[in-house]
C-alpha cells in the first residue's frame, strides 16, 4: 500500500490546484458582468436553441459495442502476463474467445451499425 | 492511525456520501456524476486490498463504461429532451427504514465474529495468477463468458437498432 503515497500526494495537489486557483481568481478579479459576457461560450459563434437536444441513437449503439470490447480488453491483461508460462494453449484459448466475440462484431457490421447515418 | 486506516475512512466517507447523493439529488445528470464518483471510490477500496487488477477493471468497466452508457441513454432519450431532468425520491422514509434494517441484519451477522487484525499478504502477482487460473482451470467458463457477452451484444443491437 505504501507505493501509493505518491499517488495520494498527486491527487491532493490536483484538487488543491483547482480550489486555490479558483478561489484566488474569485478574490482578485473585477466583477463587471454584461449580457454578451454572460452568454454561453460556443467558440465565438452565436448560441441558439437549447443545449438539450436529442442526440442520434447511433451514439448509444457505439457505446454498447464499446462496453463489450472494453470487457474483452480486461481479459487481455492477465492473459498477456500468463502467456509465457502457458504457451500455445493460452493462445488457442484466447483466439477462440476472440472468435466468439468477433461474431458479435460481424453481426453489428451486417446490421450496418458501423455506418454513420 | 496508519495510512491504510486513514485511507479507508476517507474512502468510506466519499463512498457513503456519493452513494447518498446518487439517490437524493434532484438532477438526473448530477446523479450520474455522483455515481461515477461512487464507482471510482470502490476502485480505491480494491486498491487498499492490494487487488490492483480489480481496481483497474472497476475503473475501466464501471466508471468508464457503465457511466458512459447511462449518460448516452439520457442524451439519446427523446422524452427527456427539453424537460428539466429532475427526479424526486418519494418514500424516503420507507427507504431509510429498509436500509437501516439491512444494516442491522448485517451488523447482527457480523457481531461476535473475530475480525482479522491484518489481512494476509498476497503471494506473487495477482493479475498473473488470475490469467493462469482463467486459462487453465476455468477455461470453459471463460469461453462460455464470450458466448454470454455475444448474446448480450446481439440482443442489445437487435433492440436498439434503428428502424428500417
Amino acid at each position: 500500500m505504501g507505493g501509493y503515497l505518491s499517488v495520494v500526494i498527486y491527487l491532493v495537489m490536483i484538487v488543491a490546484f483547482a480550489i486555490v486557483s479558483l478561489a484566488v481568481a474569485r478574490v482578485l478579479r473585477p466583477r463587471r458582468p454584461f449580457a454578451a459576457k454572460l452568454q454561453t461560450y460556443e467558440c465565438g459563434a452565436e448560441p441558439f436553441g437549447q443545449a438539450w437536444v436529442q442526440f442520434p441513437v447511433g451514439f448509444y449503439l457505439v457505446a454498447l459495442l464499446f462496453i463489450v470490447f472494453d470487457a474483452l480488453a480486461v481479459f487481455l491483461f492477465p492473459w498477456v502476463l500468463a502467456l509465457r508460462g502457458l504457451g500455445m494453449w493460452a493462445v488457442v484459448a484466447m483466439v477462440v474467445f476472440l472468435a466468439i466475440l468477433g461474431l458479435g462484431w460481424f453481426y453489428a457490421f451486417r446490421e450496418r451499425l458501423l455506418e454513420w447515418q | 492511525m496508519s495510512a491504510d486506516v486513514l485511507a479507508f475512512w476517507f474512502l468510506a466517507i466519499v463512498l457513503v456520501g456519493s452513494a447518498l447523493a446518487v439517490v437524493l439529488t434532484k438532477n438526473l445528470f448530477h446523479a450520474v456524476l455522483w455515481l461515477a464518483l461512487a464507482l471510482t471510490g470502490t476502485a480505491g477500496v480494491f486498491l487498499l486490498l492490494d487487488a490492483e487488477f480489480l481496481a483497474a477493471v472497476q475503473l475501466l468497466l464501471y466508471a468508464g463504461g457503465i457511466v458512459t452508457i447511462v449518460v448516452f441513454a439520457i442524451v439519446v432519450t427523446e422524452r427527456l429532451v427539453g424537460e428539466r431532468l429532475s427526479q424526486t425520491s418519494r418514500r424516503i422514509g420507507g427507504g431509510a427504514v429498509v436500509a437501516g434494517g439491512v444494516l442491522a441484519l448485517l451488523l447482527n451477522a457480523m457481531r461476535g465474529q473475530p475480525f482479522p487484525a491484518a489481512r494476509p499478504e498476497m503471494a506473487g502477482d495477482l493479475t498473473r495468477l488470475i490469467g493462469e487460473t482463467v486459462l487453465t482451470r476455468f477455461v470453459l467458463p471463460f469461453e462460455l463468458l464470450a458466448v454470454l457477452m455475444l448474446a448480450a451484444l446481439m440482443g442489445a443491437i437487435y433492440f436498439a437498432r434503428p428502424d428500417e
